[in-house]
């Protein structure tokens, strides 16, 4: 019953407990790092499934290897971005002086990204079904950059929403690290009060924000560029199916190419 | 049957079981059978147009089915990703008012079709035009649209009042739902059927996408000027 373990963390996540200033005033303890992977990545295999749909449907015989291979490199995509991107993030973050440890962060950051892949997976449907009735190329790649990025933009507005609640209970994550049996009871009420004044470290907060709003644009380039590198995701009709495509140009001329081709049709 | 006018009754005036404040339970059940009833009835309406003709009886069949599938699986497409949305909003707790609330909108639309069912029988009668027909119905789904915002308003508006959010989620529902209902739409044509094409319930050049075509006609016709 593993499965309903994942299933429930992820509900967790979505609901915003996560989220919730109290339990991010004890640190980040409660978000449970491996459910919450193997969930997204299981999301992940979903969106990638409905992706990998239009190489079955448009190729004559079907191409089952892109389904197969698109089911692999939506999860994939996913990691990949947070691996390059997430020395980064922590090295800048304990450079700047943000009280958070890498592994604080690594959850901090897991649950934007599991929410990302549940819009997206669950935007699923939507995308299968253009693909039954679309054999146009640039429209199925354009719609799956818009799903993309949607669902991207959601995941993004969660991770603002915490940090902006965790920067209201900054000195907490010091106290992560303590038994919480042996000191609570006689410290509790010390902790509410810091809990009502107004943030401590005012300008350490500033500096998390900014941390994370920058390593934001980051993380979105990255994805961005990660996708294209990985790329065939659907498959282009009149190529033959291939891993990987060679190097050449970036994701953003392309999206800009596939514009042009779906207004001159 | 007079319980059915009944119920049909109190969803119109929103009392009784639909009132915005009664409980949730046993309700969906209702706001599916007036969309089937009202949206099959209209259908076959619909199909009247070429399906009167002998031989061509199945039209009134398909077109019959066409209508609250339309509706029904455009809406299960939308569902997965708007309760998705709903919950990160931080709304999850109102879902099922929401879900209510959207498919009574989808009731809304099929009775209000229903009642418009005999202009679009009396509009048949004094015209024989098919692209005619096609403009008038697509006048009637406009009305349709447009009349259950009453009921939008009814079930939404007490949601709205306890969180502005479900504001914005509206309108987002809004874009999900059109963006694919009219693809959907595009896929389940002929609902009137034209009445020189051979009867059948996909068209054979149907499968297409609704916007690269539109899209196309449109340039088509800049390149001309």
């Amino acid at each position: 019953m593993a499965f309903v373990k994942w299933l429930n963390e992820l509900d967790d996540v979505l609901r915003g407990r996560k989220a919730d200033p109290e339990l991010l005033s004890k640190g980040t303890t409660h978000i449970h790092a491996r459910p919450l992977i193997l969930i997204s990545i299981f999301l992940g295999v979903i969106y990638g499934l409905f992706m990998g749909l239009y190489a079955v449907l448009t190729r004559t015989p079907p191409c089952f290897a892109q389904l197969a291979a698109s089911a692999v490199k939506v999860p994939l995509l996913f990691l990949l971005t947070l691996f390059v991107t997430f020395p980064s993030l922590y090295v800048f973050s304990a450079l700047l002086g943000v009280q958070l440890k890498p592994k604080d962060i690594l959850r901090l950051i897991l649950v934007p990204i599991a929410v990302n892949l549940a819009v997206l997976a669950s935007l699923g449907p939507i995308t299968g079904f253009f693909t039954l009735n679309t054999t146009s190329y640039h429209f199925m790649k354009l719609l799956n950059v818009f799903f993309f990025a949607l669902s991207g933009m959601i995941g993004l507005g969660v991770l603002l929403r915490m940090l902006s609640r965790l920067e209201g209970t900054r000195p907490a994550p010091n106290h992560a690290k303590k038994e919480p049996s042996e000191e609570s009871t006689s410290k509790a009420p010390d902790e509410s009060r810091q809990k009502m004044l107004p943030s401590p470290l005012p300008k350490d907060s500033v500096r998390a924000r900014k941390t994370f709003r920058v390593w934001l644009l980051l993380y979105a380039l990255v994805g961005a560029q990660m996708g294209w590198i990985l790329r065939p995701f659907i498959g282009k009709p009149d190529l033959p199916f291939r891993l990987f495509r060679a190097r050449e140009a970036n994701i953003f001329i392309d999206v800009l190419r596939s514009i042009g081709e779906l207004l001159r049709i | 049957m007079k319980r059915f006018f009944l119920t049909l009754d109190d969803f119109l005036r929103g009392r009784g079981i639909f009132s915005p404040d009664a409980p949730l339970y046993g309700r969906l059940k209702w706001l599916f059978i007036l969309l089937l009833t009202s949206g099959v009835l209209y259908g076959v309406v619909m199909g009247t147009f070429s399906g009167l003709t002998p031989g061509r009886f199945h039209q009134l069949i398909y077109s019959g089915a066409k209508v609250p599938l339309l509706l029904i699986v455009t809406f299960l497409l939308c569902l997965p990703s708007f309760f998705v949305i709903n919950t990160v909003a931080g709304l999850r707790d109102d879902f099922g008012q929401v879900l209510r609330a959207v498919v009574a909108t989808q009731s809304g639309v099929t009775v209000v079709l229903a009642c418009l069912a005999p202009f679009t029988a009396f509009f048949y009668l004094s015209c024989s035009d098919y692209r005619l027909a096609l403009l008038f119905n697509g006048f009637m789904f406009f009305i349709a649209t447009v009349s259950s915002q009453i009921i939008v308003r009814r079930y939404y508006n007490p949601l709205i009042k306890r969180s502005p959010t479900h504001r914005h989620l509206r309108t987002a529902w809004y874009f999900l739902y059109i963006f694919v209902g009219i693809q959907m739409a595009w896929v389940l044509r002929p609902f009137i059927g034209d009445p020189n094409a051979p009867v059948a319930f996909f068209r054979s050049d149907a499968w297409g996408n609704a916007y690269l075509i539109v899209g196309k006609l449109i340039i088509d016709a800049l390149k001309r000027l």
